[in-house]
């Protein structure tokens, strides 16, 4: 019977304390009947291989005990396709775009590239999962709380069908939105050719006057002068097109697909050209230039970060575009 | 259908089941283990982990009364229906016959219609 009391004692240690005493009990009491009986059967007490057997067969302690635990969960089954959709979406938005930047550094910056191989690739990706076991954990737990009030939510019967949203035609193009891209168009294009300076718009005029040219912007500007218009000017085509007909077609997609893969491509060139510039200018940020050489730091960290972002949502768009041409297909 | 798919729909099937027996065969007073080996001789085997929670759940809704008494120098905890329990134990009764009812009918359009 010892084995009888070990196992008992195994399963009252996962049990809540309220009902220790009285489940142990009871379950003590059908193991015995469930021996004595087989003893019966076979005319003879049964030796340990046989008790250990019917012991196995009833289930692990933690298993046993498990069964009398009332069934709980951080995220129900009604939420969970939300609690998904969420983390889906954090990983599009955030994470993924990360590791593309971080992809794009190893690509195309030689310097970033040796500054980061053996242990040091790792610590680049530590701070990714860090991130992403944050955020993981957040969702979750912002989600087990959702699920606390849902259920209360729930069982009011607390909603309307006429606060669904509406379907959503996907393949159809808002005309208020091709109106603000025809508009954003126009003026990134009249900037781009010289038509106005931020400085100016800012009113930072002396405060930069003095400083240097940002050899990185004057590159890039000299470099891509032409596409870059062009292609500014594409996107507002495309988008007058789409005011005019809104629903989109495989082609103009498929164009604004290409002009987004385009742009990441010339700014990770140019920021590949000027990775030492780069490095010099966070240097400078946080080390001891101070004055105009800070501010002139700053100003080149903080164009470079601009353009990395830019670059980023542009790959998203085109990778959206992909997407969509894909389910054209599908359709 | 796999073995496994059966089975899975198979448990499913008889897992609604049990709390309707469960509460037929405590019409008069049980233990625990004469209860499972009652269920078990009519075809309907229920294993321990199981039927001691649900034997909880039902006293905690109010349908099963216990209490612990000794029998062959043990104690043991003898179930039966409390009065709640009985007035359910006749609603679910005939929602039984109607299900059964239902389903036959509806098994045998389906039997008569593959032919």
């Amino acid at each position: 019977m010892d084995l009888v009391e070990r196992y008992l004692n195994a399963v009252r240690f996962w049990l809540p304390k309220a009902q220790k005493t009285d489940v142990i009990a009871e379950l003590a009491e059908d193991i015995r009947s469930q021996i004595e009986e087989r003893e019966r059967e076979l005319g003879r007490a049964l030796n340990e291989e046989e008790i250990s057997a019917l012991l196995k067969k009833r289930g692990s302690p933690f298993t046993v005990a498990g069964r009398f635990l009332p069934q709980r969960h951080l995220v129900g089954p009604q939420l969970y396709p939300i609690y998904e959709f969420v983390l889906k979406l954090t990983a599009g938005i955030y994470l993924i775009p990360w590791f593309l930047v971080w992809a794009g550094l190893m690509i195309f910056v030689p310097s970033y590239r040796a500054a980061h191989h053996g242990a040091a690739l790792f610590e680049g990706l530590g701070t990714l999962w860090t991130t992403a076991l944050t955020m993981f954990a957040m969702i979750t737990l912002g989600f087990a709380v959702g699920e606390r009030f849902q259920r209360q939510s729930a069982a009011r019967g607390d909603w309307n069908p006429r606060r669904l949203p509406a379907v959503r035609n996907v393949l159809r193009v808002s005309r208020g939105s091709s109106l603000v891209d025809i508009v954003a168009n126009l003026l990134v294009l009249v900037w781009w050719l010289g038509g106005f300076s931020f400085s100016v718009v800012l009113s930072l005029g002396d405060v930069v006057k003095n400083l240097p040219s940002s050899v990185l912007w004057l590159d890039f500007q000299s470099r891509y002068f032409v596409p870059i218009a062009v292609f500014i000017a594409a996107g507002a085509v495309l988008a007058l097109l789409n005011l005019i007909r809104p629903n989109l077609t495989p082609l103009r997609v498929g164009a604004r697909a290409v002009i987004d893969a385009a742009m990441p491509i010339m700014i990770f060139l140019t920021l590949g050209a000027h990775a030492g510039g780069i490095r010099a200018a966070w240097a400078g940020m946080t080390g001891g230039a101070t004055g105009p050489a800070k501010l002139a730091a700053v100003r080149d960290w903080s164009l470079a970060v601009t353009l990395g972002i830019i670059a980023v949502a542009c790959l998203f768009s085109c990778v959206r575009g992909v997407l969509r041409i894909k389910r054209w297909r599908a359709l | 259908m796999t073995n496994d798919q059966f089975d899975n729909l198979r448990l499913e099937l008889r897992r609604g089941c049990v709390p309707l027996a469960v509460l037929a065969e405590l019409r008069s007073e049980q233990y625990g283990y004469t209860l499972r080996k009652a269920l078990a001789e009519k075809g309907m085997a229920v294993d321990e982990g199981t039927l001691y929670p649900l034997l909880r759940r039902l006293e905690s809704h109010g349908l099963l009364v216990s209490d612990w008494r000794e029998e062959d120098k043990r104690p043991k905890r003898f179930y039966h229906l409390s009065s709640e329990g009985q007035r359910i134990f006749k609603q679910l009764s005939a929602e039984w016959e109607t299900i059964t009812a239902s389903l036959n009918e509806i098994m045998k359009e389906s039997n008569h219609g593959s032919r």
